[in-house]
Formats: C-alpha cells, sequence, structure tokens
C-alpha cells in the first residue's frame, strides 16, 4: 500500500466506488495476482484478473477486514476463477502461449529482456511440472505473501494440508532444479493439446 | 537423497525468505535455488497487466455503492458534474423536446403501433388541447403539422402568430417531419421566448455553446444540432467542425456514432477543413427572401443535417410556401 494511503481510508472510500481506491487497489494487487493467474497457466491472465478485480470491486462493499484479509479474499476469488477456467479448457482443448503475455512487458535493454525472459520461462516450466495444489501452495505463499492460514481459507484446506503441500513442493522442486540445472531457456512454452490441461488440478 | 531434515531444513529456510530475515546458512546450502526461485517467482510477477474494457472503466469512473456495476450514471457521478443549464432552461428545454419527439415516434411506428390503446389516448388528449389551441406555440405548430398531414382536418397553427411576432421564427422549421423517426429530439428545441426581445432574436452564444460542450445536452447529437442550427461560429470557417470533432475525439466517438447521433459528416468534415470551400446552399435558400420564415429557413438550411427532415416537415404542413420549398431542399440535402 502506497505510503500516504491507509488502507483503511483506501478501503473506505474503495468501498464508497471511488475510482482513485480502486486504482490504488489494483496497482498493489494485481501484479501478483496476474502473476499467480499466469504461472498457474491460464489461458488470458490478464482477463482472468479483471474479472477478479470486478468481482472484487464490485462485492467490496460487503468486505471487512485488513490488507492481508482483503489479499486473501481477493485471491480466493482469483482462484476459484482460476478452477472454473481449468474446468473449462478441460473441455474445450486450447493451444496457449504463455509467454505472449510476459513479452508484452519486456522492454528497454534487451540483454536484460533476455534474462528476464530466460529465468520466466524457467520459472513456467518448474512450475508447470509442479502439481496444482503444490504450485498453489507455494505462489500464494510466494507471490500473495499469505500466511499458510490464509492459503488454507483460500484453496479450502488445513492448515496441516497446507503445510504438507508446501513440504512436498519445495521438495519436488529442489529435486528438478538440481537435476535439469538452468538451459537457454529459448525452449518453446508446452503446448496445450486435447484433454486435461497441464496446469489443472487433474494432472496428478 | 532427500531426507526429512533436509525437508525441515528447506521449510525453515522458506518461511525465513518469506519473512524478509535471513536464510540460515545450512539451509541455503541444502536448497541453493529456493531464493533464487523465489525471487524469479516475483520478478514475474511486476506488471499489473492489461485491465479489460469494463475493469478499465470502473477504475476511471468508479462505482456507485447503489448500483451493482459500472454504468454512464456511475461516471457522471464519480466525476465532476457537468456544468448545467440553468434550471428553468432545463425544464423548458425538456419539455420542447418531448412532445414533437413523442408525436413523431407514434407516427414512425407505423400504423400497428398507432392503433395501440396507449397512443390513441395519447393522440386523442393531445390533439383535443392542440384543436383548442392551447398547447404552446411550438407544441402547438407539431400538433397542427401531425393533424393536418395523416387527416383532413385543420388545425390551428402556432404560426398564426407570426405576423403579429416575428420572434417566434423558429417555430415553424423546428417540427418534426411527419412519418420520420426522430431520433434527436432536440433538433425540434423550442425557441426560447426570452431570447426573443422586442421581436429580434437575441444572440446565440457560441462560446457558451462551445463551453458547455455536449455534456450539458441530453446526446451529443443534441449538442451538435444545437451549435448548428444558431449556426455557430459561422463567421469563422471550419471553426464549428474543429470544435466538434474535438468534443467527438474527446468522448471517443467515432464517425459511426456520429452518424448515430444524426451528425452529418459530409457536412462537418467541410466545415472543419481549414480551406474554405464553397457552400453550396439550395437555390431555395435565398438570403433575398423577406419572409421571416424563409430567413430563418436559411439558417436552418445551412446546419448539419439534422434538421433537414424537420424543416421539409414544416414544408409540408404550409403547403406550398417558402418554407415547403426550404423543406425540399434540406430534405433533399439530408437524404
Amino acid at each position: 500500500m502506497p505510503a500516504g494511503s491507509p488502507f483503511d481510508d483506501v478501503l473506505a472510500a474503495a468501498q464508497a466506488g471511488a475510482p482513485w481506491a480502486f486504482e490504488v487497489l489494483y496497482r498493489d494487487l494485481a501484479p501478483a495476482l496476474t502473476g499467480y493467474l499466469r504461472l498457474h497457466g491460464a489461458a488470458e491472465p490478464d482477463d482472468l484478473a479483471s474479472e477478479t478485480f470486478l468481482g472484487v470491486f464490485t462485492g467490496l462493499s460487503g468486505f471487512t477486514g485488513d490488507a492481508g484479509a482483503l489479499r486473501a479474499w481477493v485471491f480466493t476469488i482469483a482462484h476459484r476463477r482460476l478452477v472454473d477456467d481449468w474446468r473449462r479448457r478441460s473441455r474445450r482443448p486450447q493451444v496457449t502461449d504463455d509467454s505472449a503475455g510476459l513479452a508484452e512487458h519486456l522492454g528497454g535493454n534487451v540483454e536484460d529482456d533476455v534474462l528476464v525472459r530466460v529465468g520466466a520461462e524457467r520459472v513456467q516450466r518448474l512450475c508447470g511440472g509442479l502439481p496444482a495444489d503444490q504450485r498453489a501452495v507455494l505462489l500464494l505463499r510466494i507471490l500473495a505473501d499469505l500466511t499458510v492460514d490464509q492459503v488454507a481459507q483460500v484453496l479450502g484446506r488445513s492448515e496441516a494440508s497446507v503445510k504438507a503441500l508446501q513440504r512436498r513442493g519445495l521438495r519436488t522442486l529442489r529435486e528438478r532444479i538440481e537435476a535439469a540445472p538452468a538451459t537457454s531457456g529459448q525452449q518453446r512454452p508446452e503446448k496445450v493439446g486435447a484433454g486435461a490441461h497441464p496446469y489443472g488440478p487433474s494432472r496428478r | 537423497m532427500t531426507t526429512a531434515a533436509d525437508d525441515a531444513a528447506v521449510e525453515d529456510a522458506f518461511e525465513a525468505y518469506l519473512a524478509r530475515r535471513p536464510v540460515p546458512g545450512a539451509a541455503a546450502d541444502t536448497f541453493p535455488g529456493l531464493v533464487a526461485f523465489s525471487e524469479a517467482v516475483r520478478a514475474t510477477a511486476t506488471q499489473p497487466g492489461r485491465p479489460n474494457a469494463a475493469l478499465a472503466e470502473l477504475l476511471v469512473t468508479g462505482l456507485l455503492t447503489d448500483q451493482p456495476s459500472p454504468s454512464t450514471a456511475t461516471a457522471r457521478s464519480a466525476g465532476k458534474p457537468p456544468a448545467r443549464r440553468p434550471t428553468r432552461v432545463r425544464i423548458r428545454r425538456r419539455t420542447a423536446m418531448f412532445f414533437p419527439a413523442l408525436f413523431a415516434k407514434l407516427l414512425s411506428a407505423g400504423a400497428a403501433a398507432q392503433a395501440c390503446a396507449g397512443a390513441g389516448v395519447a393522440l386523442v388528449a393531445f390533439t383535443g388541447a392542440g384543436a383548442a389551441g392551447v398547447l404552446p406555440g411550438p407544441v402547438q405548430n407539431t400538433v397542427s403539422s401531425v393533424v393536418e398531414t395523416v387527416t383532413p382536418f385543420r388545425m390551428p397553427s402556432g404560426e398564426k402568430s407570426v405576423a403579429d411576432e416575428p420572434a417566434t421564427e423558429e417555430s415553424a422549421l423546428e417540427q418534426p417531419e411527419p412519418g420520420q423517426p426522430v431520433v434527436e429530439p432536440s433538433v425540434v428545441e423550442q425557441p426560447e421566448t426570452e431570447q426573443h426581445v422586442g421581436g429580434t432574436r437575441a444572440e446565440f452564444d457560441a462560446a457558451v455553446w462551445a463551453a458547455e460542450g455536449p455534456d450539458a445536452y441530453p446526446s451529443f447529437g443534441d449538442w451538435v444540432s444545437d451549435g448548428a442550427s444558431h449556426r455557430a461560429f459561422k463567421d469563422e470557417r471550419g471553426r464549428f467542425g474543429q470544435i466538434v470533432s474535438a468534443q467527438a475525439r474527446n468522448k471517443g466517438l467515432d464517425d459511426g456514432d456520429l452518424e448515430d447521433e444524426g451528425v452529418d459528416l459530409d457536412e462537418l468534415r467541410g466545415d472543419a477543413s481549414t480551406e474554405p470551400t464553397p457552400r453550396v446552399k439550395p437555390e431555395t435558400l435565398d438570403a433575398d427572401d423577406d419572409d421571416a420564415a424563409t430567413k430563418h429557413g436559411d439558417g436552418d438550411g445551412d446546419g448539419y443535417g439534422r434538421g433537414d427532415g424537420h424543416g421539409q416537415g414544416s414544408g409540408r404542413e404550409t403547403g406550398g410556401s417558402q418554407d415547403n420549398r426550404h423543406g425540399g431542399g434540406k430534405g433533399d440535402g439530408h437524404n
């Protein structure tokens, strides 16, 4: 939250429908939210994030809580929309190029862009290789800065379950990183064929 | 080989990283890529993405708490309210626009719609009032025009006062054309009586019109029509078109939108061009005519398409007068 904009004031203004407050919240939450959706393999992460924020802003008048609670609520909505997206895509096989959205955000120094892209693609491959629930736990903790308790609320699981998923996710990551050191990163993103989406919950 | 102790160490390191604490050395050695991976994940999420149209509107206009979704109403409420005309003027304009538009819509709806009981009742009520001649001048003109067009009856006309009161010159040409749908009700603006002082028309303040912009009008087309009918900036070739174009850009209106608003794009572009171009007037719009109605028609004829059909309607009702010729000429240009 930007300095000079205490959360309570921003929340109150947003609940009253003030556009500036919407923008503050959007700028604060949208990067992590969009990144979460993208690393989960959402076909249209920007659109999904937009739908999430529309739902958040229109339902904000009934929200009570602090910044962490708002963040957890926003990611709860996003995660549900993501699951819906998985279901839709499992019914309608699609081909996706997940790097397209990322490429739009690159700019400036070419070398930096290449490094960012290489890192992003590797992160995307590593995340794509994780089971959806493990990936969700790790991303919610890293990107959304949620506690184990909040992640449990978002995913509708117990804290113990979340801790177990986190432990297994970290182990999986470690094994994959150690087994496959960084490559050139020029590999094309996975193509999603017919059937279940590799990012989706049905894979494992 | 990963052991439980390794898992615990990695988990501790992960929690330390998330809590912005120094990562224990042993844990860092166990999983050296942990921090790098986490940083890389965060690096992929630095941009907010591109909001879709609905969200973009919401971010700009805000949201009324009693409305479930963004709308034009919220846009007005969230921003600075547009400069508004005095209440008396607004009411007068609204009234002047309502009745002729209602009648035109009734007529344009076709025989089936006219047969509807509700429309019949409305027609009877207004026709009765029109027959009594008790309606305000412009409304009376409209009623007379409509009734005389669709029936053999002659109705008292508001124009009969023209001879006594030349200041009502606008009324003859600002009536809807029978049988033609009036999409933009503002073209049938009622002459504002306080603007007619001593039988001469008060100055239309083009600067005020330009400053107010379309927000002060029911629609963009109404604003353009108002300016056109008053020949705003007629002495500054191109100024009118430039102002309208600028406002259209501000509103994000493209040519299609403008056409939907009833704006004559050809006329507008001709006016907006920097090089003065010869203005082709219908020959019936002769400035030498002394007739008050004709002079008024000339002003309307130079307008920008919106008022054309209405002029023709007036011509029909007066039957072969200067107005009739004038209306026909404008009708050709409009079509």
